[in-house]
């Protein structure tokens, strides 16, 4: 795929809220707060690599839903991970969110392909989380060599924001 | 057996990629069978048997009914096997990642690969006490990571299960590194080790 073309994976629409814009944002969460560094800044687990190569890294497109929606999913997520030793349940750490166009600018380091396809995947409710119609996905555009993908997850670092809590995403 | 620092690439024919390699402090095979013993020696002495133990090499050889062993090995690993204290911190939250519970990152987020554990924690062992000290990062996949930034360059290694180790890094003054190997747990990649070095 050369690197001014959409992937056909990202001209079929699978939900009710249609195709991503480029000029949209999509929004990671941050379940847990070992992923942001020291020093502040993320760290590459928050991109797993086997999402980014074929399983697909969760995203929220959250220009087109509201902040109730988004502290709903939020929470809903939070409220998955088990309880601590205290016995209290983590609280969700935030939010970090990105373009879709940076994601989708993202090319090899020969420039010469795309290395990220990104579109709309909306989810059915399953288990303890709501159903989501404004779920997405990034996704590797090849089978990337594992050492593309690490280069893939430097970059996402650079990408996304900061982490901030959902009342800031929608300032 | 004292840490012997680097002879620069002895392995370097037939287009294999350069290794740098550190002496290891102990046979492997020795350390297996002593890493019961070295939980009594306190925290240092369990991260030292959770490698040991980790090691799919030695877990066909693991035998701990050699007390003299368990008491001489113990002792090297100390004497000889210290880790910088610059990486303590690092090492203790790597190694805490083995608790985190199924869930712990959301939905479907598996618990951290104890091998892959291991490896990071051989890996920072093998690491020169110049080096900075690295973020120790897992993800929701069960992989575990080293990961370096600093204002010349940005490092990001991963290691999984079956002792698979992939990195990236990039340096103002060095080409890229980049590669997967089958991390041995005694030998870093000499392209990496350029770009740690000087991070």
């Amino acid at each position: 795929m050369q690197p001014s073309n959409l992937c056909t994976c990202e001209e079929v629409p699978r939900g009710p809220l249609g195709l991503l814009n480029s000029n949209e944002r999509v929004a990671r969460v941050v379940v847990n707060p070992s992923h942001i560094a020291k020093k502040g800044g993320l760290k590459p687990g928050l991109f797993p690599p086997s999402h980014i190569k074929t399983a697909g890294l969760s995203l929220v497109r959250v220009d087109l839903i509201s902040l109730e929606e988004l502290k709903k999913l939020g929470n809903a997520i939070a409220s998955v991970v088990p309880v601590g030793k205290d016995g209290a349940q983590p609280k969700l750490a935030g939010f970090v969110t990105c373009l879709v166009e940076s994601l989708r600018k993202e090319v090899s380091t020969d420039a010469d392909h795309r290395t990220l396809c990104v579109h709309d995947d909306p989810t059915e409710a399953e288990n303890d989380l709501p159903e989501n119609p404004a779920h997405a996905i990034a996704v590797g555009t090849l089978v990337h060599d594992d050492s593309e993908i690490e280069r893939i997850r430097l970059r996402m670092i650079d990408l996304f924001t900061p982490l901030m809590q959902a009342e800031n995403v929608y300032l | 057996m004292a840490s012997a620092l680097l002879q620069t690439h002895p392995y370097h024919d037939q287009g294999a990629p350069s290794l740098y390699v550190w002496e290891s402090v102990t046979n492997p095979k020795t350390q297996s069978a002593l890493a019961p013993a070295r939980f009594n020696l306190g925290y240092v002495g369990a991260i030292s048997a959770l490698i040991a133990l980790t090691n799919p090499a030695n877990a066909a050889t693991t035998r701990i009914e050699q007390p003299h062993l368990i008491e001489s090995s113990a002792l090297r690993v100390h004497k000889s096997h210290v880790l910088p204290t610059q990486f303590l911190e690092a090492q203790n939250e790597m190694a805490s990642f083995g608790s985190l519970p199924p869930g712990w990152d959301g939905p479907g987020s598996v618990t951290p690969v104890r091998t892959a554990i291991g490896d990071a924690l051989a890996f920072l062992r093998l690491l020169p006490a110049s080096a900075p000290s690295p973020e120790a990062t897992a993800s929701a996949d069960g992989s575990v990571g080293w990961y370096w930034r600093t204002p010349k360059a940005a490092i990001s290694i991963t290691f999984r299960s079956a002792s698979k180790m992939a990195y990236y890094g990039e340096h103002r003054d060095f080409d890229a590194a980049r590669g997967v190997v089958d991390f041995d747990r005694h030998s870093i990649p000499g392209d990496l080790f350029d770009v740690i070095r000087f991070a």
